[in-house]
């Protein structure tokens, strides 16, 4: 039995992981983050099922990093890959997370007494972290991590309060990068996503308006280890929304932008409002939709059910511009109604932008360094769409999840036990 | 007749989102002019209705709908080509001004404008520098009464580039824009033709413009010409200048054709900056900037001066003079100004540069 490499630790590599592990393979899981977990531990809930995201996700994380068969090499990345199907070297960077992670309990007090707070990525930005910290409260492998970018120790040599408040002895400022080599028989890589920004469609004023938010910020702000606890704010005096609107297709389905289609939206915002509803009652939701793509099973039932019981009202129409309102922030939507054949206006209190899934940032560079090709947005390719889904441009290789093509929970995990399955004829 | 022009102009990609609509600065205020209906109404077919309806006069060609378009369907395109037709089947929409600006263009066909008009400036009739003054003298003389200088701007666009050592030598002319956007592709071409040879003669190298209009249509309309063209703005943009207090606040209006036409926003804002304006910008502003309500004479109606109050009370709010660039722009708001008072001024860009600039 050879071993297996899987790059990327969320739901497809995951799911990819245990898989082979449970048939004996040993994997090495390469996460570029301290933990493990990716985009779905930061959903809040799950769609077309409403469940808890990380509630389904964290005994998955932590059956991965405990199995017997799994080494999870966090906050790692693979440099260099030599050989071929069956005997690939690989070169993975270990950086130095400045703590010593057998002595480390993540106790949290560095975290606590750290003086330096920098912008939190892992809550969209939308709140501050310490130097000193662990991604979100389920992190798996539990064990703190100094960010070097902004650490005072490290970059002026100042402060080095985590190392005397550590009961536990663990930090240790003096850690250096490590490279180590791999040998395995297979590859899958499932490297994830990342969302477009949308400050370029003016008209929607993100970055401008305070009561603009992106889908992935709002399951921040609903989520109960988000910055705002699960409580829905706007500006300016925090009061909670009564309306929400929210506007599909902002940057997909866009020839100057990403021509995609992101395929998962249109249940995300369904979901949204419907959460939003869950949370308080009386609250309104206007979905603004070009095509509502609910294609799966029970998607379009979930819509209805939207519609019916959620309070949710479906709008065809991309609107054209949003105002705000100086005094209140409150945002006025201007659309067309077809059937009236007018501009209408419609004020709500919070905006939320269904912006689409793209290729990770560092796609082309894995590729660059793997070996295998790109598609002509960016996404990894392909053999054939039809008869090789999970088959790379180089053998040995294969693919899962969001890094292939936008896809949702369930279509990853698919995704990714074909790709395990796969890579297990190369490693038995 | 319209399944090529819809081809050409990617009406084909049109998804029906409407989102052209909801910012078409005429459909929010008069809901049966429609950018996204009339591409509906080609596409389905109903070609007879589109070519003999007046609706295809009102748009302003502002550009709007294509900046936010997510097929990226050339609606302008698309409707100067559906004017053309409509032109031969006789629809020839509602000029304003009784028509006087169709005229202008053909008797400048006849004869060229051969004149000394500029005081106080150098100038050098040899110089293969070409400030291509478009139709300033006609306007200034049609416009006076509402208090439009259009000597001043050629005046003025003159003196900064005599400042900076150009003495240029001067083409007043129609560029063929308005005939252009109106469908009248037969005059245009004549007007382009003469243009080119008159360049042709003069052996141009370079062209400078003040007026937005004429510099789109040679940049984008013309066929490519070994000559370098450029707007004043841009002309000035790397040089060294100083200027003094500006005493007022000013803002800036974005003419559709400078703006989102032609890309140019931090140029202009950028000279303005060096000689000591501080831009404070509209709630609409760059890519957003709404238009000054009518283009290529023609369509001027309410629905027109609603647009230039609306624009005027957004520039109040932050400023005392609103700049901008297009002549057209001034005399419109101009227009407004003389029958109603909104407290603001508007000055062309060049006139307010050459006034400050030390």
């Amino acid at each position: 039995m050879k071993d297996v490499l899987i790059i990327g630790g969320g739901v497809a590599g995951i799911q990819a992981a245990l898989d082979l592990a449970d048939r004996g393979i040993h994997v090495y899981l390469v996460e570029k983050e301290p933990s493990i977990g990716g985009r779905m531990a930061l959903l809040d809930k799950t769609m077309s099922t409403n469940d808890c995201s990380i509630c389904i996700l964290a005994p998955k994380m932590n059956e991965c990093f405990s199995h017997p068969n799994v080494d999870v090499l966090e906050y790692s990345e693979v440099i260099g890959l030599e050989g071929r199907a069956g005997d690939f070297k690989v070169k993975v960077k270990r950086k130095a997370k400045y703590v010593d992670a057998t002595k480390c309990t993540g106790c949290g007090d560095c975290m606590e007494k750290c003086p330096t707070e920098v912008p939190n990525e892992y809550n969209s930005y939308l709140d501050k972290r310490k130097a000193i910290f662990l991604p979100f409260p389920q992190a798996v492998p539990r064990k703190a991590t100094i960010d070097d970018r902004y650490c005072l120790k490290l970059t002026k040599n100042r402060c080095g309060l985590c190392e005397k408040i550590c009961k536990a002895g663990a930090i240790d400022y003096n850690q250096k990068d490590q490279i180590i080599e791999l040998n395995v028989a297979a590859i899958i890589v499932a490297v994830g996503l990342s969302l477009y920004e949308p400050r370029d469609l003016y008209e929607y004023g993100y970055g401008k308006y305070d009561n603009v938010h992106t889908w992935m910020e709002y399951e921040r702000l609903i989520n109960a280890a988000g910055p705002t606890h699960g409580h829905l704010k706007c500006s300016p005096d925090g009061r909670r929304p009564k309306k929400i609107a929210f506007i599909q297709c902002v940057g997909s389905r866009d020839v100057k932008r990403c021509p995609w289609c992101s395929s998962v939206c249109c249940m995300v915002s369904i979901k949204s409002a419907m959460l939003a509803n869950e949370h308080y009652n009386d609250l309104e939701s206007y979905i603004f939709y070009s095509d509502l793509r609910v294609f799966s099973k029970r998607f379009y039932e979930y819509s209805k059910r939207g519609e019916r019981d959620y309070k949710i009202t479906y709008i065809h129409a991309r609107p054209g511009e949003i105002k705000e309102d100086k005094r209140t922030k409150n945002l006025i939507i201007y659309y067309e109604d077809e059937k009236e054949g007018k501009v209408k206006e419609l004020e709500v209190e919070m905006v939320i932008l269904a912006t689409p899934i793209m290729p990770a940032k560092d796609t082309k560079k894995i590729a660059n360094v793997l070996g295998i090709e790109t598609d002509e947005h960016g996404f990894i390719k392909t053999v054939d769409f039809l008869k090789y889904p999970v088959e790379t441009t180089k053998p040995g290789i294969f693919v899962a999840g969001c890094c292939e093509r936008p896809k949702d929970i369930t279509e990853s995990v698919i995704q990714a036990s074909a790709a395990a399955a796969k890579a297990a004829e190369l490693a038995g | 007749m319209l399944e090529g022009i819809i081809e050409k102009s990617k009406a084909y990609y049109c998804v029906e989102c409407r989102k052209c609509s909801s910012i078409c600065p005429i459909t929010r205020i008069y809901g049966k002019f429609s950018p996204a209906s009339i591409v509906e109404r080609s596409l389905i077919g109903i070609e007879e209705e589109v070519l003999n309806s007046m609706d295809i006069w009102k748009c302003l060609g502002c550009g709007l709908c294509e900046e936010v378009c997510p097929s990226g369907v050339e609606f302008l395109h698309f409707m100067r080509e559906v004017r053309n037709g409509a032109r031969k089947q006789g629809n020839e929409g509602i000029p304003t001004h009784e028509g006087v600006f169709e005229s202008i263009p053909k008797l400048m066909l006849e004869k060229n404008i051969d004149m000394d008009w500029l005081d106080n400036v150098e100038t050098d009739e040899k110089s293969d520098i070409i400030y291509f003054a478009g139709c300033l003298p006609f306007f200034d003389i049609m416009f006076k009464e509402i208090g439009f200088d259009g000597k001043c701007i050629a005046e003025s666009t003159v003196k900064l580039l005599n400042k900076y050592g150009v003495k240029p030598s001067i083409i007043y002319g129609c560029c063929g824009h308005d005939a252009l956007w109106n469908g009248n592709v037969e005059l245009f071409n004549e007007l382009m033709n003469k243009n080119m040879q008159m360049l042709k003669e003069r052996k141009a190298k370079k062209i400078i413009f003040s007026c937005p209009e004429c510099y789109r249509t040679f940049k984008m309309d013309y066929p490519s010409m070994d000559v370098e063209l450029m707007h004043i703005s841009e002309f000035l943009a790397d040089k060294d200048m100083k200027g003094g207090e500006a005493g007022k606040e000013y803002t800036f209006h974005d003419s559709c054709r400078l703006g989102r036409h032609l890309g140019i926003y931090e140029e202009p804002r950028n000279v303005l900056k060096k000689v000591g304006i501080k831009v404070k910008e509209m709630e609409h502003n760059k890519e957003l900037a709404v238009c000054c309500g009518t283009s290529a004479w023609m369509s001027c109606d309410w629905k027109s001066e609603e647009i230039r109050k609306e624009r005027l009370k957004e520039a109040k709010k932050v400023a005392d003079v609103m700049i901008t660039s297009c002549p057209k722009c001034q005399i419109h708001f101009k227009c407004t100004l003389s029958h109603e008072n909104y407290g603001i001024e508007v000055k062309d860009f060049v006139e307010v540069v050459a006034e400050m600039i030390k």
